[in-house]
Order: structure tokens, then sequence, then C-alpha cells
């Protein structure tokens, strides 16, 4: 009888465990979508003003434009542009994190490997952290060995999550550093890449060496709050990419932490890879399937200025008609449309013997979870609003190249 | 520098917004006539309103209007629980009032 009851109570006790999860899951969901609305809006924007700098550069290179003055005020703009798309897709992924560490589905991340150029992405660590470093008046300072050339600095990683690593590693560093300097030493040599990023800062004791990965915990955090998530994030994807992260500190005189990551390819590979992931000269022929105005010529206007050609159609009929009379390289198709839906008008285009890749798009991830999508032909799901860099990846990514007419 | 596609934008999306003003009065006006209770409701004004929030919160987030977008992710969550038909109508009266803010801040530019 007690046994019983103990298992009824068990049984309660995880029914409502579950519960609290599914509520917890829900909440991150609806933080982390009304977070990432306004930011891909910021990120539409920047990128519109970005492309304006460079056609005007374009055109005084051209010398279609009377160069003046005015052209080193617009470098600097155009660099600070950068400065907000750069640091506004790190926040992207980091809202995009917390939605996986929501799930609780941390374990699950999934890698995404490019060819980088490795100065480029300390170029890029450099843009986004050096305010930072300068608010302190600390020296902040990006070193690159083993490469005797740029063209010599190609490395196949994920650089989305390695940045999101080096931000939250060289982010501690200046934290608790109040004097001095932070530096970060890439090395790469013998297919192994070696990040060091050390300080002069305040260092940690045994005690707080071995609590360091640990989640939520952090040191002096009365005086120098944060999430006491980063390390924590950070070993886990070091760790899946196969890497290892080492740290070494002694109290008062700074904190060492060296990242050895193995590299799948050669210096030659990785260079062939990026001109294969070379986005300039992209012909692109997109057929947009959505019915409200606003979001199209948002859309179409982004497209256009990265040099695709958009044709739009407002319900399926329309793109069933459009993707006869044209070749498309790549569809994008709102889910909720008028008559028939997306998933309805994905069907009927695979159906007419159109494979074109096909992306769906749902402003409701729960719109798209609760359909039976497995039997439906798409190749690509984004979330709205739509980040159009992703877009152009994913063209990129799925579509054929365009055949000649 | 004024971008000339941001330009274009904003004057699509400024006489976009006065058509929203125009569909949401109307079907404001529609939905008070039938009175408070969701129940009510009709189905076809339902799928209306309905449309016109998620559209709504869809394209004004995308251009960057947050207190617009806001008000029309509040409206939805509302509108999804059907009992608080007075708070729905409030509700929808702040987004015509958020739409008059865009359009306003449109004219000024």
């Amino acid at each position: 009888m007690e046994k019983q009851a103990l298992l009824l109570d068990l049984e309660r006790k995880s029914n409502a465990l579950e519960q609290a999860s599914r509520l917890q899951t829900a909440f991150l969901a609806g933080v982390a979508h009304e977070f990432r609305t306004p930011l891909v809006s910021i990120l539409g924007y920047s990128d519109l003003i970005e492309n304006t700098f460079e056609a005007d550069r374009v055109l005084a290179s051209a010398g279609a434009k009377e160069p003046s003055g005015a052209n080193s005020e617009n470098a600097k703009a155009r660099q600070w542009v950068r400065g907000i798309q750069r640091s506004g897709r790190h926040l992207l992924s980091l809202i995009e994190n917390l939605l996986d560490h929501g799930k609780g589905q941390s374990e699950q991340l999934r890698l995404n490997y490019k060819a980088v150029n490795l100065k480029s992405l300390l170029e890029d660590i450099e843009l986004v952290m050096t305010p930072q470093s300068k608010q302190k008046g600390l020296e902040f300072v990006t070193e690159l060995n083993g490469c005797s050339s740029l063209s010599d600095c190609w490395v196949m990683v994920d650089p989305d999550r390695l940045t999101q690593c080096l931000i939250n590693l060289v982010g501690n560093a200046i934290k608790f550093t109040d004097s001095g300097r932070v530096k970060v030493l890439a090395e790469y040599h013998d297919q192994t890449l070696k990040i060091v990023i050390d300080d002069t800062g305040i260092g940690m004791d045994e005690q707080a060496l071995l609590m360091i990965r640990e989640p939520f915990w952090q040191a002096h955090h009365e005086q120098r709050p944060g999430t006491g998530l980063g390390v924590t994030i950070t070993d886990g994807i070091i760790d899946l990419m196969g890497g290892s992260l080492n740290i070494s500190s002694t109290l008062n005189e700074g904190t060492r932490i060296e990242i050895s990551l193995p590299l799948v390819t050669t210096n030659e590979q990785a260079q062939e890879e990026a001109k294969k992931q070379d986005l300039d000269g992209l012909q692109c022929r997109v057929l947009m399937v959505e019915d409200d105005d606003d979001i199209a010529w948002m859309l179409e206007a982004l497209l256009c200025e990265k040099g695709f050609d958009v044709a739009r159609a407002v319900h399926g009929q329309q793109a069933l008609e459009l993707a006869h009379q044209l070749n498309f390289d790549l569809v994008l198709m709102d889910v909720v449309l008028p008559v028939e839906d997306g998933f309805e008008v994905a069907t009927a285009l695979r159906a007419n013997g159109h494979c074109a890749p096909i992306v769906m798009m749902s402003a409701s991830q729960q719109e798209f979870d609760s359909r039976n999508t497995k039997q439906i032909n798409y190749d690509a799901f984004l979330l709205k609003p739509v980040a159009v860099n992703d877009i152009v990846i994913l063209a990129k990514e799925l579509a054929e190249p365009p055949k000649a007419s | 520098m004024i971008n000339t596609t941001i330009q274009e934008l904003r004057a699509r999306y400024r006489t976009s917004a006065e058509d929203k003003r125009a569909v949401l009065d109307g079907l404001l006006t529609r939905y008070r006539s039938v009175g408070k209770s969701g129940a009510q409701l009709n189905g076809q004004l339902n799928g209306e309103l309905n449309e016109f929030l998620h559209k709504l919160a869809g394209s004004s987030g995308m251009y960057g209007y947050d207190q617009l977008h806001a008000a029309a992710r509040r409206a939805l969550v509302l509108f999804e629980g059907s009992e608080k038909t007075e708070e729905l109508t409030a509700s929808v009266e702040s987004i015509a009032r958020s739409l008059e803010l865009v359009i306003k801040e449109l004219d000024a530019l």
C-alpha cells in the first residue's frame, strides 16, 4: 500500500516536472522570438546601409562619382556598420543558443563547418571586443602566427561557434582585468589550431579553477556579475569540436586559456572550400511565395541588394504558373497563404516536377511542428522575421548553379 | 547620405500603414457590433482578425516598428484566449494608436 502511494506520488511529481519543463521551453521560445524580431530588423537595415556605402565606393573607384573628403568618413561609417552587424549576428546566435539550452538540447548542438580566414576571424573579434577593452583602458592585442600571408590562413571550423567561444573567453578576460592587457594569439601548424587568451587580470585560485566549468558558477559575482554560463558553453562547444580547453591561472597575476582544435582539412582544402563558399557572383533566381506585401517588399529589396533575381507569387496557383514559365534556383515559401497553405503548394510544385529547393518560412515554430512535415518535400525552414543572410547562405548551400539558357 | 531603398520601403510602408488603419477600423467596428462576448464572433470575422494581427505582427517586426509589433503580438495572445474579449478590444485599440504613431513618424521623415 505504502509502495503504491509512493509510486503515485512519484508519478505526480514526474508529471509536474514534465509540465514545468514544457513551460520553461515555451517561455524561452517566446522570449527568444521576441528578442530575435527587432534584431533581425536591425540586421536588415544595417545590411541596406552597408550596401549603400559599398555602392558609393564602387562608383567612386570607377570614376563615376567625384572622390571627396566624405569618402574617408564613409569608410569609417562603413566599418562601424560592420561592427553593428557582427555584434548583431553574434547576439542572434546567442539567442538561438538560449533556445537550444532551454530545450535541454545543449548536447544536440550541431556544428556547421565552413572555410574561414583566420585573420578575418581575429579581426572580427577585435572589432567586437575593442570597445569594451577601451572602456577599461586596457590594451587589446591579437596576433596570428604560422601563416605567411592572408592566403595561407584558411581553416575549416564552425565560425559562429568558434566566435561565440572567443567572445565568451575574451569577454571574461576583459571583465577580470583592471589594468594591463588582454592578448589573443592564434597559431596554426601541423593541422592544429591553437588559440591562447592571455590576460594580466586578477587571476583565480585553485578552488575557482576547479569550479569554473560548472554551469552558473561565477568568480567574484558580486563585483563582476554575469550569467555563469560562458565557460560552460565554451567548454561544451570545444569538446564537441574534438578539441580541448586548458585553463591556468595565478591569483593577482592573470589567466591563460588555451584552445586546441584538431583541423580536419589542410590549408589548401580549406582555401578550395572558401572559393566555393564565395557568394560574389552568385546568380540566384528566387521564386518568393508570400501574400504579405510589406514582408515581400522588404525581402525583395534585401535580396536584390545581394544580387538575386526575385519573382513573386501571392498564392499557390500563381506560384505554379510562374514555376511553369520560368526556371528558379530557390523557392521561398510562406506557410500561411490564402486558399492553399505553403505545405500544399510545395507538394503541388513537387508533383508538377519542379525540383528547385524549397525553403519554408513561418513566424511560428509551433505551426511548423504541428504539421506532419516528413512527407512534404521541402529543404529548409526559416523562422520569421527571416534574416536575409540566412537566405543567402541557404541559397548557396541548396541552389543549383544557373543553367545556361 | 540616405539610402534610396530604405526611403522607398518607408514610403511603401506609409501607404500600407494607411490601408491597415482603414482595415483595422472596419474590423474593430464589426467586432464591437457583435457584442463583447467572444462566442458572438462569427467565424469569418474571427479569421479576418486573426490573419490581420498575424500579418501585422510579422511585418511591423521586420520593419523595426517594435511598439506596433508588441501591440499586435499582445492582441494575438489575447485572441487565442477567447474569454478575454474586452481586453482584446482594448488591445486592438492600442494597435490603432501604435499605427497612428508609425504613420506620424513616417510623415516626419
